[in-house]
């Protein structure tokens, strides 16, 4: 029944987004090229949009069941009018094709699709459904745990968004949560993985119709499955995680430059600002670099073809760069009101950030360098394409195959349309901002969707070059048939690697106790802690605040505190070292247990978070009881010194 | 600017490119089932629990 719920709640998502987008198509009088685009293109609008509602009801204090149910049916009713008005203009463009019948073109479509594209078809289709089965399981990946749909969970608790130091992401745009709130508020937890699961098939059908513009529909199905077979979508089409939201968001900013580049109407240019603002929106402070790689794309297209100037040029980059500002603005200003610092805790020396003492955010800095450092030199960045595909655990990556690498030199090699020029253009300039700031595949997943459309082109030109001796054309197809293959049998193994477990738990309705105890410390997730969790849910008095060690902390049923956040704050970080000081600090804090393992685990290599933890071991059994103790686990109650 | 290939040479690089094209995909499947063996073997023996 809760996953009917859920399933009932992400179609409505699905009916109101779509339908609001297609309104906000017609009213600027845009048509996407073809009726397919257009609905995918006005669902990349719509849902991105339609985040925005239970983001203002968290800002007003708002955020509660009957309000998102509300909204959701008002919603709705917008977008079902949306969808009104778009099959009334397909009955008067398209009178043919309606007397026909939906059924007689699906036949006809089927046929017309040929053997191939039914095993491609059908592959899409099966994974489809493995990766529906795997979401409807329970929340199980390490983000989610930690903020994805924790915090969520905990702003509908207090019905309100608040401040809560101790997780530095917090303030971060979170658009996609907002979207998952629906789900979260009127189904269960589980319907913020069927959201992105949702957004994947829009994801993959958006790039087998993008693709579908410059390639015959077989290969363009080839584009969708080589993209669907990505090691990291396919894990997230099953997590709350929102890359594949995101990467919906930007792939279709991509599909609108398209369509400006085709009819130079300016009003596209809004549309891919909105979509890139919206991946910014969606992805954290890294993900400006959609929009900016777009903004600049936009100049370089307007200078070279437009013909009206430098001016010209500049308008077009700012026109994209100023849209996708305006939809990251309302979550800078939230991160403003609650903490002074629209970037917090970045960018400190203007802003200010609070609870972070000047050592924590030098260590942060030094930390984010450290991460990225080896990324920046010369070796790295010319090895990136070859280590993307063959060595991706050097970026913290999943697998992306090999066609994207085997594809590249053909632009050299064969003739092709001005526009695949500047959609590789695209992938260039959004590219090296990636690089520069994130590397991690998952970030770039819009990215290699539009790569995976261009490879596909590429390959597909070659084969019908007339260069080729017959051959080489039959022996080329046959290898790539056997490739393919291949590549679907990777993905499939990969669904069986990372999802195995939680479709076994769907089908066969696994208690969920059972199901997280065998599940969350697999190799993928590392959480050990979750019987512990339970343990202290069912002892501990309700309303306690914790001190933790570990942030996952979405199974656990009280409030917490991480207690590195002890020493980022502390305006004296030495005292760390002494347990008394330490003692206060906690005490000052109101926290009620400290929460460790049994041994000493460095959770930072922030010298004053390792004295933390040094001090609060010696506390630990010295001066406070120990009330719980496992293999994986010691729980200390807090007792005041006075 | 750099001079136009005559039609021998775009033939040559074409057939470089074909090469790469299925010279690529060729290792990445080999250096695959070496590099992730043990988690191939790994899902078979899962999916062999599962369906034994």
């Amino acid at each position: 029944m809760e996953q009917l719920i859920n399933l009932v709640v992400v179609g409505a998502m699905l009916v109101a987004g779509s339908g609001l987008g297609l309104l906000l198509l017609n009213s600027l009088r845009l048509e996407g090229a073809g009726r397919p685009q257009q609905v995918l293109l006005a669902s990349g609008l719509g849902l991105g949009l339609i985040g925005y509602v239970p983001f203002v009801l968290g800002l007003s204090g708002g955020l509660n069941t009957p309000a998102l149910l509300a909204t959701l049916l008002v919603a709705v009713a917008v977008g079902l009018a949306g969808w009104y008005g778009f099959v009334r203009l397909g009955e008067l463009a398209w009178p043919r094709d309606i007397a026909q019948g939906f059924g007689g073109r699906l036949t006809g479509w089927l046929r017309a699709l040929g053997p191939a594209g039914w095993v491609l078809g059908g592959f899409i289709t099966l994974m489809g459904l493995l990766n529906l089965l795997a979401a409807m399981a329970p929340v199980i990946g390490i983000d989610e745990l930690i903020y994805r749909v924790r915090l969520p969970e905990l702003y509908l608790e207090r019905g309100e968004f608040f401040y809560l130091p101790t997780l530095e992401v917090h303030q971060q745009p979170q658009q996609v949560q907002m979207l998952q709130m629906w789900t979260m508020g009127l189904g269960s937890d589980s319907g913020t993985q069927i959201v992105q699961w949702a957004m994947g098939l829009l994801l993959v059908a958006a790039v087998v119709d993008l693709a579908r513009r410059f390639v015959p529909i077989t290969v363009a199905l080839a584009a969708g499955a080589a993209f669907y077979g990505v090691s990291d979508v396919v894990v997230l089409s099953a997590r709350a995680v929102p890359d594949l939201a995101n990467g919906l968001f930007l792939f279709m900013a991509f599909a609108a430059f398209v369509n400006w580049m085709d009819a130079e109407n300016d009003w596209w240019l809004v549309v891919v600002g909105i979509l890139a603002g919206l991946f910014a929106a969606g992805s954290r402070l890294p993900g400006a670099y959609g929009a900016i790689g777009l903004a600049a794309l936009a100049i370089l297209y307007a200078w070279r073809r437009s013909g009206g100037g430098p001016v010209r040029a500049v308008s077009a980059g700012v026109i994209v760069g100023v849209v996708a500002l305006a939809m990251v603005v309302p979550w800078f200003a939230k991160a403003w009101a609650l903490t002074g610092n629209p970037l917090w805790p970045f960018f400190d020396g203007v802003f200010g950030a609070r609870d972070f003492n000047d050592s924590a955010i030098a260590y942060m800095a030094a930390d984010q360098q450290r991460d990225v450092g080896p990324w920046h030199s010369l070796s790295w960045i010319v090895a990136s394409p070859w280590d993307l595909v063959f060595d991706p655990k050097k970026f913290r990556s999943g697998v992306m195959g090999p066609f994207i690498l085997a594809a590249i030199p053909l632009l050299a090699v064969v003739r092709v349309d001005r526009r695949i020029w500047y959609m590789a253009a695209g992938v260039v300039t959004t590219g090296a901002l990636w690089y520069w700031t994130f590397v991690r595949l998952r970030s770039f997943i819009p990215v290699v969707a539009l790569m995976l459309v261009i490879a596909a082109y590429l390959i597909w030109i070659l084969w019908r070059s007339d260069q080729l001796p017959d051959w080489a054309k039959k022996g080329l197809g046959g290898l790539m048939a056997v490739s393919m293959t291949l590549w679907m049998l990777f993905a499939l193994g990969t669904v069986a690697r990372f999802h195995t477990d939680s479709i076994v738990a769907t089908i066969t309705a696994q208690d969920e106790r059972e199901f997280l105890t065998e599940r969350l410390p697999g190799d993928d997730t590392g959480f050990e802690w979750y019987p512990d969790y339970i343990a202290l849910n069912e002892t501990l008095p309700a309303g306690s605040s914790l001190l933790i060690w570990d942030t996952r902390s979405y199974y656990l049923d009280f409030a917490t505190e991480r207690h590195y956040l002890l020493a980022r704050k502390d305006p004296f970080p030495e005292g760390m070292k002494d347990p008394q000081y330490v003692r206060a600090r906690v005490e000052e804090l109101g926290s009620d247990y400290v929460v460790l393992w049994p041994e000493v685990r460095y959770v930072t290599e922030y010298p004053p978070g390792m004295w933390v933890e040094d001090s609060l071991h010696e506390l630990c059994g010295n001066e406070w009881p120990v009330i719980y103790l496992s293999d994986k686990m010691k729980v200390c109650e807090v007792v005041p010194q006075f | 600017m750099l001079p136009a290939p005559t039609p021998r040479t775009r033939r040559a690089l074409l057939y470089a490119a074909v090469v790469w094209l299925v010279g690529i995909q060729a290792y990445f499947y080999v250096d695959l089932l070496i590099e992730r063996w043990d988690q191939v073997s790994s899902v078979l023996s899962r999916l062999g629990d599962l369906f034994g």
